[in-house]
C-alpha cells in the first residue's frame, strides 16, 4: 500500500487552501498530520477522499490516480475516512450503522469490532443519536474496519473526549496498525501523535513545513513551539 | 414634369386607398372562439372542427369567400376576452361562434356588444339570455328551465311510483340554476325530494356524497353535475352498487364524447340529459351525421354539431341581411326559423335563445349496440322554456 | 352511525391512495433532496398505461402488475438523463425542470390518447358490494385499502429490514458519509427515484376505476400529494402514510359535516398542522 500526493492545491470556495502540499504514507506505517487550526489539514483528508476536488496536483493510490475521481470509488479502492463529525446516522441503530458499512473480505467482521469494542455490543440496538462522544467514536472507528480498509484516515479522533477514552482509543489505533493497516492520523494531542507515530508532518498555511521520523520530532522542541503552540 | 410626377403621387395615392378598401370588404371572416389548448381542449378541438366545417360548406357569401379564423381562449375568460379585443381592433372582426365555459362566453358576449358584433354561443350560463342578455349575443343551447324539464319530468311520468329523488349539486351559480327548476318540478309533481347533496367545484371523490345519498334511500339518484364531475360520480356511484337500487338520472350530459369515455358497462341503464344526439332523425341532421362522417371518419358529437349550426345560422343571417354591418345582422338572426340538426328551430327575438329540443336519453348494454357509437336510445325530446313575459332578459 | 362508518372507511381508502402517492414523493426529497413536481405526471402515466393494458388484454391484474414496472422504468431513464444533472442546483430549479418533465407528459399524453378522458372497468372478481347484515361497502374499495395496506407494510419493510432500506435513510441524513462507506451513491439515487415515482404509477393504476382517467389528473394529485408530505413530513415514511390518512378522513367525513368546505378543510389542517409542527408531524428539523 502506498499513498502518494504531490503538488497538491485544494481551494475552499476561494480560499486557497491547500498550497502545492506533497506528503507519502508508506506500507504499515503511522503518520501523523500535525498543525494548528485552519491549516488544511482536514482539507487534506477531504481531497484525499475526493470530497474536495483538488485544482491541480496528483493523489496516487497504489499507484492509481485518485484525482478526479468519485468519492464512493476511492473509498472501494480501501481508503476509509473517520471524519471530524464521526457522521454518525441517528435515524440508524448501532449495528444498522455498521451493517451498511461491511464490506466481505475485511480483517474485520462485525463479531470483531464488538469485541474490540464490547460497549457497542452492548448499545447495539440503540439509536446513532443515543451515544456519548467516545461511543460514537468508536463506532466511526468499527465503521471504518469493518469497510475493508487499507489505510485508514482519522480526523482528530481524540477531540473532547475524556483521557480514559483517549487511552482506550490509542490501544484499538496500536491494534490497527499491528494488523498491518496504514494509518494517517490528524491529531492535536501531542502525547498520543508521539505515542503512535512513526513519523510526522506539520502543516502549516497549506504547505508541509516540518517531515521527520518520531526519534527527531521528539527532539524538536522548536518546531513543536513554532508551529504548534496555540 | 413636375405636374407628371404630382399626378402619378396622388393617382397611386387615390388608387391604394381604394385598393385598401375592397380588401377590407373582401369576404367574411368568421372568429372562433375555442378552449383548443387548456383543460377543456377535449371540447374546444371539436368545436373547432365544427365551425370550420361550416365555413367550408357554405361556400360564397355576399359573392365574396367566407373565411375562418380561430381564437384560442385557452379555457381562460381573460384570455378569451383579449384575444378578441385585439381581433376586433387590428382586423375589424365583427362575427364570433364558439365559448365553452360560461364565464368565457359572458365575458365574450359583453365585448363583442361593445362593438354590436354578433356572437353565438352553446354555453350553459343561464345569464346569456337572462339577465346579462345584450343584442349581440345568440345562444343555441337550452338552458336550465328546459334541461330539467325535458328529462325529469319525463321521467316522473314513466315511473309514477319512484315518488323519493335525492340530488347531488355543484356548488355555484349554475349548479343552484339546475338545482331550483328541479325543485319547481319535484313540486309541480309531488315528488318528495329526500336530500340534496352540495359539493364544490373541484370535487372529484364522490364516495362521501354517495353515501349520504344511500342513507336517505331515494328511488331516483339526480346528478346536476357535468363534465368530468358528472363522469365521476356516475363511475363511482355503480361502484357502490347503486344502479340497482335506485334509477339514475344526469341531467346535463355533453352527450356523445362523455359516453364514449364512460364506456356501455358505466353507461348502461342510465339516463342521460343531452342538447344533440347524432341518431336524431332530422333531414339536417342527416345531412350533417353524412358530412362530417365523410370530412372527419367520425360522427358528430355536440361541441361540433352546436358550432357547425351556430356558424351557418350566423352566415345565413349575414346572407338575409344583404350587408356585412353587424348590428344589422343581429337584427336578421331575430324571429329566424330554420332546419338545425334538432328539427325545426327558432331563433326568439325577446331574448336571443334557440327554441329547440333537448333529450332524455337512456344507456344500453354493449350486447344491444349497433355500432361503435351507439350507446343510447332516445327516449323522448321536446322544447320547454319560459314563457315569454316571464324573462329575465331586458333589452332596451 | 353507520353513515359515519361509511365515511370514515371512504376516508381510509382515500388516506390509503394518497399515501401510495406522497410516500414516493417524501422518500424522494428525504434522499436526493429534490422536489419532484413531476410526481403527479407518473402517476398519469400509471393510469393511462393500466387503461391501454385492460382495453388490449382486458386483465387488470395484468395491469396492475406491470404498468407500475413501467413507469419505475420511465422514472430511472428520467433520473439517469435528466434529474441528476440538478441535485446540485437550487430547489427552485428542481421545480422547473420537472413542470417542464410534467407539461412534456401531459401533451404527449393527449396526443397518443387525445383529449378525452377514459374509463377502466374495475375488475370482474371485485365487481358489486361487500354485505354484511345491513353494512354494504364497494369490494372494490375493500380491496384498494387491503392492497395498499400491503405494500405499505411491504415498504415499511425494506426501509426498516433491509440493507438497501438502511442506506436509503442514512442517505436522507448524510450522503457524504454514505459515499465514504463505499456506497454507489448514483445507484442509489436512481433506484430510490424509481421506486418513488414507481409507487406513484401504482396509485394510478389502482385509482383508474374509481377516478376515471383524463390528462389533467396529475396535476389535481400533485396537489394533494404535496399537502400529504407537508401534513406528515418530508422525508418521513410515517408522516406519508399518517398525512395521507389525515387528508383522506377530513375530506370524507367533511362532506358529511360540511361539503361544501371539505377540500377547504383540507388545507385548513396542514394549516393548523405547520402552526404546531412547522416541519410536519414526522419531520425533521
Amino acid at each position: 500500500m502506498k499513498l502518494e500526493l504531490n503538488n497538491v492545491h485544494s481551494y475552499y470556495g476561494k480560499s486557497h487552501v491547500l498550497e502545492g502540499l506533497s506528503l507519502e504514507v508508506g506500507s504499515g506505517e503511522l503518520v501523523t498530520l500535525l498543525g494548528r487550526n485552519g491549516a488544511g489539514k482536514t482539507t487534506t483528508l477531504r481531497s484525499i477522499m475526493g470530497i474536495v476536488k483538488p485544482k491541480q496536483g496528483s493523489i496516487r493510490f497504489n499507484d492509481v490516480e485518485l484525482v478526479g475521481k468519485e468519492t464512493f470509488e476511492i473509498a472501494r479502492y480501501g481508503i476509509a475516512l473517520v471524519p471530524e463529525h464521526r457522521g454518525i446516522f441517528s435515524l440508524l441503530s448501532v449495528e444498522e450503522n455498521l451493517a451498511i458499512a461491511v464490506r466481505t473480505g475485511s480483517r474485520w467482521d462485525i463479531g470483531d469490532v464488538y469485541e474490540m469494542f464490547p460497549r457497542l455490543y452492548e448499545r447495539r440496538k440503540n439509536g446513532g443519536n443515543e451515544l456519548s462522544g467516545g461511543e460514537q467514536q468508536m463506532l466511526a472507528m468499527a465503521r471504518a474496519l469493518v469497510n475493508k480498509p487499507e489505510l485508514l484516515l482519522l480526523d482528530e479522533p481524540t477531540e473532547g473526549l475524556a483521557p480514559v477514552i483517549v487511552d482506550e482509543i490509542v490501544r484499538i489505533l496500536e491494534r490497527i496498525r499491528e494488523a498491518g493497516v496504514s494509518v494517517l492520523l490528524v491529531e492535536q494531542n501531542l502525547a498520543v501523535c508521539e505515542r503512535l507515530a512513526d513519523r510526522h508532518y506539520v502543516l502549516e498555511q497549506g504547505n508541509i513545513v516540518y517531515s521527520g521520523t518520531g526519534e527527531d520530532f521528539r527532539q524538536q522542541e522548536s518546531i513543536k513551539d513554532r508551529y504548534l503552540a496555540v | 414634369m413636375k405636374k407628371m410626377i404630382l399626378r402619378n403621387v396622388l393617382l397611386s395615392a387615390v388608387l391604394t386607398a381604394t385598393t385598401t378598401l375592397t380588401f377590407a370588404a373582401e369576404g367574411v371572416t368568421i372568429y372562433g372562439v375555442k378552449s383548443v389548448s387548456g383543460a377543456f381542449a377535449s371540447y374546444g378541438k371539436y368545436a373547432d372542427m365544427g365551425s370550420k366545417l361550416a365555413v367550408e360548406d357554405y361556400g360564397t357569401l355576399l359573392g365574396q369567400p367566407v373565411s375562418y379564423k380561430t381564437l384560442d381562449t385557452e379555457g381562460n375568460a381573460g384570455k378569451a376576452v383579449r384575444k378578441v379585443q385585439e381581433a376586433v381592433s387590428q382586423d375589424n372582426a365583427r362575427f364570433f361562434d364558439g365559448a365553452t365555459l360560461s364565464s368565457t362566453a359572458l365575458a365574450i358576449g359583453k365585448e363583442v356588444n361593445k362593438v354590436n358584433g354578433v356572437f353565438m354561443t352553446p354555453a350553459g350560463a343561464d345569464e346569456l339570455t337572462g339577465v346579462d342578455c345584450n343584442m349581440s349575443t345568440f345562444r343555441w343551447s337550452v338552458p336550465t328551465y328546459g334541461a330539467i324539464r325535458q328529462t325529469v319530468k319525463p321521467l316522473i311520468d314513466q315511473f309514477p311510483e319512484k315518488k323519493r329523488w335525492y340530488t347531488i349539486t355543484p356548488q355555484y351559480v349554475f349548479g343552484e340554476a339546475l338545482l331550483e327548476n328541479a325543485k319547481q318540478v319535484f313540486e309541480a309533481e309531488g315528488v318528495e325530494h329526500v336530500g340534496n347533496s352540495y359539493h364544490s367545484l373541484k370535487e372529484q371523490e364522490f364516495s362521501g356524497y354517495l353515501t349520504n345519498a344511500m342513507a336517505a334511500q331515494p328511488d331516483v339518484l339526480l346528478l346536476l353535475n357535468f363534465g368530468s364531475q358528472s363522469s365521476n360520480a356516475l363511475r363511482q356511484a355503480i361502484n357502490f352498487g347503486l344502479k340497482n337500487q335506485m334509477t339514475i338520472l344526469m341531467a346535463w350530459s355533453s352527450g356523445l364524447d362523455q359516453l364514449q369515455e364512460l364506456g356501455p358497462d358505466i353507461a348502461d341503464g342510465v339516463y342521460f340529459g343531452a342538447q344533440y344526439w347524432h341518431t336524431v332523425d332530422t333531414p339536417m341532421n342527416n345531412a350533417l351525421v353524412k358530412r362530417v362522417n365523410e370530412a372527419y371518419g367520425m360522427n358528430p358529437n355536440y361541441p361540433l354539431a352546436a358550432d357547425y349550426i351556430g356558424t351557418t345560422a350566423i352566415l345565413n343571417a349575414i346572407a338575409k341581411a344583404g350587408t356585412t354591418d353587424s348590428a344589422v345582422v343581429a337584427k336578421a338572426l331575430e324571429g329566424v326559423t330554420y332546419d338545425g340538426p334538432t328539427g325545426s328551430e327558432f331563433v326568439r327575438a325577446a331574448d336571443h335563445q334557440v327554441l329547440k329540443d333537448y333529450y332524455l336519453l337512456k344507456g344500453k348494454p354493449a350486447s344491444e349496440m349497433a355500432d361503435a357509437d351507439d350507446y343510447v336510445d332516445i327516449i323522448s325530446s321536446g322544447k320547454s322554456f319560459p314563457d315569454e313575459a316571464t324573462l329575465a332578459c331586458k333589452r332596451s | 352511525m353507520s353513515l359515519y362508518l361509511f365515511q370514515i372507511l371512504n376516508g381510509v381508502g382515500l388516506g390509503m391512495i394518497y399515501f401510495l402517492i406522497s410516500v414516493g414523493l417524501t422518500i424522494i426529497f428525504g434522499l436526493l433532496n429534490f422536489v419532484n413536481f413531476a410526481h403527479g405526471a407518473f402517476y398519469l402515466i400509471g393510469s393511462y398505461l393500466c387503461f391501454t393494458i385492460v382495453s388490449l388484454t382486458g386483465n387488470f391484474w395484468l395491469a396492475l402488475a406491470i404498468a407500475p414496472l413501467i413507469v419505475a422504468a420511465l422514472a430511472f431513464l428520467t433520473e439517469r438523463t435528466l434529474i441528476k444533472r440538478a441535485y446540485h442546483l437550487p430547489h427552485t430549479y428542481h421545480i422547473l425542470i420537472t413542470l417542464g418533465i410534467a407539461l412534456i407528459i401531459q401533451e404527449l399524453t393527449i396526443s397518443i390518447w387525445g383529449p378525452i378522458g377514459k374509463s377502466v372497468s374495475v375488475p370482474d372478481a371485485l365487481q358489486g358490494v361487500f354485505q354484511m347484515g345491513h353494512f354494504y361497502y364497494p369490494k372494490y374499495r375493500l380491496f384498494v385499502i387491503i392492497f395498499a395496506a400491503v405494500i405499505a407494510f411491504a415498504l415499511w419493510l425494506l426501509l426498516e429490514r433491509t440493507r438497501f432500506g438502511a442506506l436509503v435513510r442514512a442517505g436522507s441524513e448524510d450522503t457524504e458519509t454514505v459515499s465514504l462507506l463505499g456506497t454507489h451513491i448514483h445507484k442509489l439515487f436512481s433506484i430510490t427515484f424509481a421506486l418513488g415515482v414507481g409507487l406513484a404509477g401504482l396509485a394510478g393504476v389502482l385509482a383508474a376505476p374509481i377516478r376515471g382517467v383524463h390528462p389533467f389528473v396529475g396535476v389535481e394529485v400533485l396537489g394533494i400529494a404535496f399537502v400529504v408530505v407537508v401534513i406528515g413530513g418530508m422525508g418521513s415514511f410515517t408522516g406519508a402514510l399518517v398525512g395521507g390518512l389525515i387528508v383522506g378522513l377530513v375530506q370524507s367525513l367533511m362532506t358529511t359535516i360540511w361539503p361544501q368546505g371539505s377540500s377547504l378543510m383540507i388545507y385548513g389542517a396542514m394549516a393548523f398542522v405547520i402552526l404546531l409542527r412547522p416541519y410536519g408531524l414526522f419531520g425533521r428539523g
